[in-house]
Parts: C-alpha cells; structure tokens; sequence
C-alpha cells in the first residue's frame, strides 16, 4: 500500500498536479 | 442531465428535501470533471470486460452494472501506474476496481463522466460487497 502511495504521489508531483488530483482508494487494504 | 441514470447516480444530485422518485435524472455540470484527473486505488480495471477473465461474485456485479461496454466510450484519458515489480497487464481479475471505476467516470454510471483515469492496484486484505 505504502508502495502505491508512492508512485501515485511521484505521478501527481511530476505533472504538478497538484490542485486537479483527486485519489481514491475503494478497496480495503493492507 | 443524465435522464436515465440510477438511484445511486441521482443522489449526487439531490436538493435537501426533494424526493428521489421525483427526480428526472442525474444533474450535472457540463464540464463533468473534465481537466481533473482521478487516481482509483483498487484492483485496477478491465477496459475492454471480456467476461472470460472475470471469475469472482465482484465480476458479476461488476458486469452487470457496466454492460460490458462501459469503458469504451470513456470522454477522459486512462492511464496504467505499476509498481517496479508489478507485470505490465491491463485487467483486472477480480472486477472490483472495473465497477467502482465506472462509478467514476463510466458513461452510464459515472458520476464525473470527463474526468482522467489514472488505474493503482492496491492488494485487498478483506472482500467487500458493493
């Protein structure tokens, strides 16, 4: 999950995407 | 307005104290999320649903929810983030993440019919009924 986390937030950080970025998450996880 | 949407879709619509059964559909703005992009977090998406790799009670609702077709006609963009260790498939054998997905941006069902995609699987640790 931490591992998700990461690349979404490198995604959303390296298209500065910052304020038009919206995450879901809609399965419970480890 | 979406004139044919379901119960579920016409409630992001619904003004306190109207009825939900005298609503004429789903009311949403024109831009429907267009230019924002949508991380879903789940067992990733079957864009195209072929029934044959779907083998799960999720499948099943998610195929009878989305039609078969209900990526195909997506307005917005769809992207594949993997982990460095994931293979690169596009699937998702569960059909969980296909269905909610939809809810997003499906055509029919979606509640932000231009939004972007951006598909993340997460590993489930428990099952979930939608």
């Amino acid at each position: 999950m931490i591992d998700a986390w990461g690349i979404v937030a490198a995604d959303i950080a390296s298209k500065d995407m910052r304020a038009k970025a919206v995450v879901l998450i809609t399965l419970s996880s480890e | 307005m979406q004139q044919d949407a379901r119960d579920e879709l016409k409630i992001f619509s619904q003004a306190r104290g109207a009825r939900l059964s005298a609503l004429p559909g789903y009311a949403y703005d024109a831009r429907g999320g267009q230019g924002i992009t949508v991380y879903v977090m789940d067992t990733r998406i079957n864009p195209d649903h072929p029934v044959s790799t779907l083998n799960s009670q999720f499948a099943l609702v998610s195929v009878r929810l989305t039609h078969l077709q209900e990526f195909r006609n997506m307005q917005g963009s769809l992207r594949w983030l993997y982990l460095p260790t994931e293979p690169h498939i596009k699937s998702d054998a569960v059909g969980h993440g296909t269905c909610t997905t939809s809810k997003v941006v499906g055509p029919a069902f979606g509640v932000a019919k231009s939004a972007n995609i951006v598909v993340v699987k997460i590993q489930p640790v428990v099952k979930c009924l939608i």
